[in-house]
C-alpha cells in the first residue's frame, strides 16, 4: 500500500510549459461549453419548454425531429409515458448538477482538512488517517453506496452523503502528499518556530498553498460524480420519479430500447459531453496550476 | 530472508487496511439507519419493527453487533441471504466465477489496447497520433460504462444482429459486456503507460543507450518499456476496485449472473444481509489483488526489495 501512495503521489519531472496567457484562453475555451450548457440549466423555466413531467399516454414514444413521424412540439421525442424528452433532459440537467456540486462540496472540505492535518501533524494522526483513505479505497464505490442506500433508504441528502463519502478519500490522498512536502519549507518551519498554533498554520498557510490543486481535484471529481450519480440512479438507488437526473432517465428508458432508442440515447450523450467537457477543463486545470503535472488516477 | 522481511509487513498492513474497510462497511450501513424499518417499509407497526430487529440481532447496542459481525467474518460466516434463506456464503460462491471471468476478460481486452495506446502516444509525444489516443484515453474516462453498454446492445444486437444482448454462456456473450468493462481500465492504463514511458525516455541511461549505438527497437523495447512498465503494473492491481464496481452496472445491463447482479437483486428485495455479505467479499477481492501485486512488484524489480532490507 505504501508503494501505491509512493507513486500516485509522486512528482512526474515533467517539462514545465503553457505560459500563462495561452493557458488562460484555453481556459476560457475549455469552459465555454459548460458555462453555456449552465446557463441553459438556469434559465429553464424561462424557455418555451413542454412541462418534463407531463406525460401524454397517447403520444408514447414519438421519435425526434429528424425521423419519420417527429414533430416540432417534442423536438428530441417522448419517452414510455409520453413525456417531452428535449425539456426533461435540460430540467433534469439541474438535479444532476446540484447533486454533483453539492457532493464535491462536502467530500471537498472533509477530505482537504483530513489531508492537510495528516500531512502536517505526522504521527499517528497521520498513520490513522492514511490507513482509513487506504480503507476507504478498497471498497468498490459502488457496493458501498448499495449497502448505504439499503439500510437508510434513498433520498437526495442520503445520495449526496453516499456520493461525498465515495470521494473525499481522494482528495485526502493527493492534499496529505502535499502538505507533507510543504511542512518542510522555509516558511512553515519559520512559522512553526515563530509559535504559530498548528490549526492557524493549517488555515491560513498550508491551504492556500493547496488550494490550486484542490481546485483541480475538485473540478475532475465533479464528472465522476455526474458519473456515479447516473450509475446509482440507472440502478434505481439515485434519483427516482418525480425527481428527474440524466441517469434516471436512462433507467426508464432502457426496457424500451427496442423500439425506442432516442430514450436511452439523449442523456447517456449529455451525461458523456459534460463529463468530457469538466476532464478537458480539470487537465487544463492543472498544466495551469500545477506544472508539475502530478499523475492522480 | 529478505523476500520473507519485504511480505510480512505488506501483509499486516493489507490485514489492517481490511479490518478497517470491514468495519466502515459496518458503520456506515448500521448508524445510516434502522435496517429492520426499511426492510419492512414505512407501515410496519412498531411491533413487527421490533420483531424484525430482534431477528437480526439490531435491538442489541452497537459494540455488540460489531463483535459479532466480527465474530462471524472471523469463523468466516457471511450470515444468511433473508431473501433465499440460505447461507450467503453459497450464493456469492455461486455468481462469483460468472464475475471472474467477466473482469478478467474485460481486463485483459484493456491491457491488449490500452499498452500499445499509450506506448504509440509517448513515442510519437505531441504528434497527432499522440493526440488521439489521449483524446480517447479521456473519452474513456468521460462515458457512463452501463450507457455505453446500451449503445453496443442497440448496435450489435438490435440494429445487426451479430451479438446477443444479455445473459451468459457461449463466447459471443462474454464480447459485449467484456468489452463494455474494459473501457475505463483501458483508458487508465493507456494515460499512464504514456506518463510513465514519457518520463523514462527522459532518462540519462536511454540516452547513454543511444550513445552506445543500439538500435532504437532495442532501446524501447529492453531499456526504456521495462522500466516504464512498473507503475503500470501497480495501476492494474488498483484497477480491481474500479472493475468490481463498473462489473455491477454492467452486469446489470447485460443480465450477466455475476456478483453485481445478485447485488442489484439483494437490493430489490432489501436483502440487507446478503448486501453487507456482498460488500465483505469485494473489499476482500481487492486487498487480496493489491497485495499480489505488491508481491509481484517485488519480484519484477529488486530494488524495491532490496529497499525493504
Amino acid at each position: 500500500m505504501t508503494l501505491r501512495r509512493m507513486l500516485t503521489g509522486s512528482v512526474s519531472a515533467d517539462h514545465p510549459k503553457s505560459p500563462r496567457r495561452a493557458g488562460n484562453r484555453s481556459l476560457w475555451l475549455m469552459s465555454l461549453p459548460l458555462l453555456l450548457l449552465g446557463l441553459v440549466v438556469l434559465a429553464a423555466p424561462l424557455l418555451p419548454l413542454a412541462d418534463p413531467g407531463l406525460q401524454d399516454l397517447r403520444g408514447r414514444l414519438v421519435p425526434p425531429i429528424f425521423l419519420e413521424g417527429g414533430t416540432w412540439e417534442h423536438p428530441l421525442g417522448t419517452d414510455q409515458l409520453g413525456r417531452d424528452i428535449l425539456a426533461r433532459m435540460i430540467y433534469g440537467g439541474r438535479l444532476t448538477f446540484v447533486i454533483a456540486v453539492a457532493a464535491v462540496l462536502v467530500g471537498s472540505v472533509f477530505g482537504t482538512l483530513l489531508g492537510m492535518i495528516a500531512g502536517y501533524r505526522r504521527g499517528w494522526v497521520d498513520t490513522v488517517i492514511a490507513r482509513v483513505v487506504d480503507a476507504q479505497l478498497a471498497l468498490p464505490f459502488i457496493l458501498l453506496a448499495i449497502a448505504i442506500i439499503v439500510s437508510r433508504g434513498r433520498s437526495l441528502v442520503v445520495l449526496v452523503a453516499v456520493l461525498a463519502i465515495i470521494s473525499w478519500a481522494q482528495y485526502a490522498r493527493v492534499i496529505r502528499a502535499e502538505a507533507l512536502s510543504l511542512r518542510e519549507r522555509p516558511f512553515i518551519l519559520g512559522l512553526r518556530a515563530a509559535g504559530a498554533s498548528p490549526m492557524r498554520i493549517i488555515l491560513r498557510h498550508i491551504f492556500p498553498n493547496v488550494g490550486g490543486t484542490v481546485l483541480v481535484l475538485a473540478t475532475l471529481e465533479v464528472g465522476t460524480m455526474i458519473l456515479a450519480e447516473s450509475a446509482l440512479s440507472f440502478l434505481g438507488l439515485g434519483v427516482v420519479s418525480p425527481d428527474i437526473s440524466w441517469g434516471g432517465m436512462l433507467a426508464g428508458g432502457r426496457e424500451f430500447i427496442q423500439d425506442a432508442w432516442w430514450v436511452v440515447t439523449f442523456p447517456g450523450i449529455a451525461i458523456t459531453f459534460v463529463v468530457l467537457s469538466i476532464n478537458l477543463l480539470g487537465d487544463a486545470l492543472r498544466a495551469r496550476y500545477d506544472p508539475r503535472k502530478r499523475t492522480y488516477m | 530472508m529478505s523476500f520473507v522481511r519485504f511480505m510480512a509487513p505488506k501483509l499486516v498492513g493489507a490485514l489492517i487496511t481490511l479490518l478497517i474497510a470491514l468495519s466502515l462497511a459496518f458503520f456506515l450501513a448500521r448508524t445510516a439507519g434502522d435496517p429492520a424499518r426499511n426492510i419492512l417499509g414505512e407501515f410496519a407497526t412498531e411491533e413487527q419493527v421490533l420483531e424484525k430487529q430482534i431477528e437480526l440481532g439490531l435491538d442489541k447496542p452497537l459494540p455488540v453487533q460489531f463483535a459479532n459481525y466480527l465474530g462471524q467474518l472471523a469463523t468466516f460466516d457471511l450470515g444468511d441471504s433473508l431473501r433465499y434463506s440460505r447461507p450467503n456464503w453459497e450464493l456469492i460462491l455461486g455468481r462469483f466465477p460468472a464475475t471472474i471471468q467477466l473482469t478478467l476478460a474485460g481486463m485483459l481486452i484493456a491491457t491488449l489496447i490500452g499498452l500499445p495506446l499509450g506506448i504509440v502516444a509517448a513515442l510519437k509525444e505531441g504528434r497527432i497520433w499522440d493526440r488521439m489516443s489521449v483524446f480517447v484515453a479521456l473519452f474513456g474516462q468521460s462515458i457512463p460504462l452501463f450507457w455505453l453498454g446500451l449503445m453496443f446492445i442497440l448496435l450489435f444486437a438490435v440494429a445487426w444482429g451479430w451479438l446477443p444482448a444479455g445473459q451468459s454462456g457461449t463466447w459471443q456473450h462474454l464480447v459485449l459486456p467484456a468489452v463494455t468493462l474494459s473501457v475505463l481500465p483501458m483508458a487508465r492504463i493507456a494515460r499512464l503507460t504514456r506518463s510513465s514511458l514519457s518520463e523514462v525516455l527522459e532518462e540519462t541511461y536511454i540516452t547513454s543507450a543511444r550513445a552506445r549505438g543500439l538500435r532504437e527497437r532495442t532501446v524501447i523495447i529492453t531499456h526504456a518499456i521495462r522500466n516504464a512498465a512498473l507503475p503500470v503494473v501497480t495501476i492494474m492491481g488498483l484497477q480491481a476496485g474500479a472493475l468490481l464496481s463498473g462489473a455491477v452496472t454492467v452486469e446489470f445491463v447485460f443480465a450477466w449472473p455475476g456478483l453485481g447482479t445478485l447485488a442489484t437483486q439483494a437490493v430489490q428485495f432489501r436483502d440487507f444481509s446478503l448486501v453487507q455479505a456482498i460488500v465483505i467479499v469485494g473489499a476482500l477481492t481487492f486487498v487480496v489483488i493489491n497485495l499480489t501485486v505488491d508481491l509481484l512488484y517485488g519480484i519484477i524489480d529488486p530494488r524495491i526489495r532490496e529497499q525493504a532490507s
